[in-house]
């Protein structure tokens, strides 16, 4: 647990953060956001020393940082930053072990411990013996990511670190992010100006201008009652839409209103499910469990029509993204499944709509 | 033809002075080397950055000093011998290498030195396992063209008593023996090329291996 209380830090005279008070609890991902100048990256350097502040003080599980020798307060902290900062005369394994030596572990516990985190962030062992230049920006981020994680560390400061990554990367790292966070519950502080990155990873949202906390809410909380315009403006006009980020696909599909086939059934029974459903649509489903496809009726009596790869999103799948598949294809529901291929239920326009508190809007022609 | 006949008459002359005229390089070499990435250590581990500014100033000046200027200050400031022509070689070979260390070390991304303390490198950490690394090539560069200037300069050296293949030069000169005068030149030179080739190799063997590799 990090505690703030009435920490003041200026440069010359302006003064950057001004009376800042917050507390990030255990295992919770804490994003602070806000211009550029409004104080939180020098927020998040005060946390390791990197800054020392000015005013009040900063707290750890309850020792003030202030007790503890700068060094060994940021050998206990994890640290990854924008471009990643890898060493680039050292290979993978190297960086990654960085922290493991400077606390003087003995090799065969970090030869594991490497092994453990190149799993983790999914890179291939090989890549142990590749340098920084040889890397991607994807990858390479995954070392930062790994390197920050590596003595195992109670909290973890990012800084922007997806910050220089194009949009497809960042949003498998952003997935890659939440996976692993939600296997090593660490206490993380995440500096960004990326609202969408914010509400997308993080428990609580920490809005920050020239200085001063202006709102520290859950992420729900925050998008559903900005504190001031200047929050407001932040979250930006569609913030009911960005709502949609924090929702997930798996808990709002209903296993209803299609009805369900196995791929021995006839050719009867199955124009039977499809004319008895409400959606239209009878699912396939395989001895294995897994959705095989749909059969629909495109004609009010023509044969049943086998679709083999209906539109689908994954449970873990976030109902803008659910959303942006619908629209896309130009359709009003969205089969969804499990991670092994089992049939969920189906995710209607209609509950999207209802999700963003807005009325259901018309169906189109499509 | 008459060059050919001239080194083979003054072998043992010829060889005495390649052998004094490496022994001013290696000697003045070694101690501008220890001074100068000493200097630059010290003047780049100074916080805010000025001090390694100014000596690169001062350094890069220093560069434009003609080598005879120093080496008359040296003998006016030691007199005639060994000691002053070595001095004035180690103070001339020291502004590249300081040179070249401080501004290499000044130019390693500031990103990277930013994540070694974020992760709780030591300042001597960052310098010795950070640092002097990442700038190691460019810190070659100001070593071999130290050594190549230092070759050069050790032949003026002989006006104050230094000895060496100016020697051969300078009596050369007088004596109106052209053979002399090419014989200490060409070898000078042949040792610089291949000082500066020798330099080559190493640098290209100890570089660390990330900075050089394709992708």
């Amino acid at each position: 647990m990090i505690e703030f209380k009435n920490v003041v830090k200026r440069f010359g005279k302006k003064i950057a953060v001004n009376g800042l008070s917050m507390t990030m609890g255990p295992g919770t991902t804490t994003m602070l956001i806000g211009p550029s100048g409004c104080g939180k990256t020098t927020t998040l350097r005060m946390i390791n020393r990197l800054i020392d502040a000015d005013g009040g003080d900063i707290l750890i599980d309850g020792r003030s940082v202030r007790e503890l020798d700068p060094v060994d307060l940021r050998r206990s902290i994890g640290y990854a930053i924008q471009e990643t900062g890898l060493f680039p005369h050292m290979d993978v394994y190297g960086n990654i072990a960085a922290v493991p030596r400077l606390l003087g572990w003995p090799e065969k516990r970090i030869r594991a411990r490497v092994a453990e985190l190149l799993d983790l962030v999914t890179l291939d062992q090989s890549f142990g013996r590749k340098y920084p230049l040889q890397l991607s920006g994807g990858e390479a981020q995954r070392v930062g990511i790994a390197r920050a994680l590596a003595a195992d560390p109670a909290i973890l400061l990012m800084d922007e670190p997806f910050g220089a990554i194009d949009p497809i990367n960042r949003s498998r790292l952003h997935e890659l992010f939440e996976i692993i966070q939600g296997r090593i519950r660490k206490t993380i502080v995440f500096v960004t100006h990326d609202i969408n990155e914010a509400i997308k990873l993080g428990d609580r949202i920490a809005v920050l201008e020239s200085g001063s906390l202006v709102q520290y809410d859950d992420t729900q909380r925050v998008l559903d009652d900005p504190a001031n315009e200047f929050v407001e403006r932040l979250l930006g006009s569609d913030r009911k839409l960005k709502g949609l980020i924090l929702k997930r696909a798996g808990d709002h599909a209903k296993p209803d209103g299609y009805g369900v086939a196995s791929p021995e059934d006839s050719r009867e029974k199955l124009a039977r499910l499809v004319a008895a459903a409400p959606e239209g649509f009878a699912a396939v489903v395989g001895g294995d469990g897994r959705l095989k496809g749909v059969y629909t009726m495109p004609t009010a009596n023509g044969r049943p029509l086998f679709n083999a790869s209906p539109l689908a999103v994954d449970e873990s799948a976030d109902l803008l993204e659910s959303l942006s598949v619908m629209v896309s294809a130009g359709d009003s529901r969205v089969l969804v499944v499990s991670a092994d291929g089992a049939l969920r239920g189906v995710l209607r326009l209609a509950d999207i709509s209802g999700e963003i508190g807005g009325s259901p809007r018309k169906e189109g022609g499509a | 033809m008459r060059l050919i006949q001239y080194l083979a008459a003054n072998a043992p002359l010829i060889l005495d002075s390649t052998v004094r005229h490496l022994e001013l390089f290696a000697e003045s070499m070694a101690v501008s080397l220890v001074l100068g990435i000493a200097l630059a250590v010290a003047v780049s581990s100074r916080p805010g950055g000025k001090a390694a500014k100014a000596v690169v100033s001062v350094a890069a000046a220093f560069q434009a000093v003609p080598s005879i200027a120093v080496v008359a200050i040296a003998f006016l400031a030691l007199g005639i011998g060994t000691k002053p022509a070595v001095a004035a070689l180690v103070v001339y070979s020291l502004a590249p290498i300081v040179f070249n260390a401080v501004s290499g070390i000044a130019a390693v991304d500031r990103g990277v030195v930013a994540a070694a303390v974020g992760i709780g490198y030591r300042q001597s950490q960052v310098l010795l396992r950070i640092k002097l690394p990442l700038a190691f090539r460019v810190i070659m560069g100001g070593v071999r063209s130290a050594a190549t200037i230092n070759i050069g300069t050790a032949t003026v050296a002989a006006v104050i008593g230094g000895g060496g293949l100016g020697d051969l030069i300078f009596s050369g000169l007088k004596l109106r023996n052209d053979e002399a005068v090419l014989a200490g030149a060409m070898i000078s030179a042949l040792l610089a090329m291949i000082i500066d080739a020798l330099l080559a190799v190493f640098e290209k063997a100890a570089s660390p291996r990330g900075l050089s590799i394709k992708r």
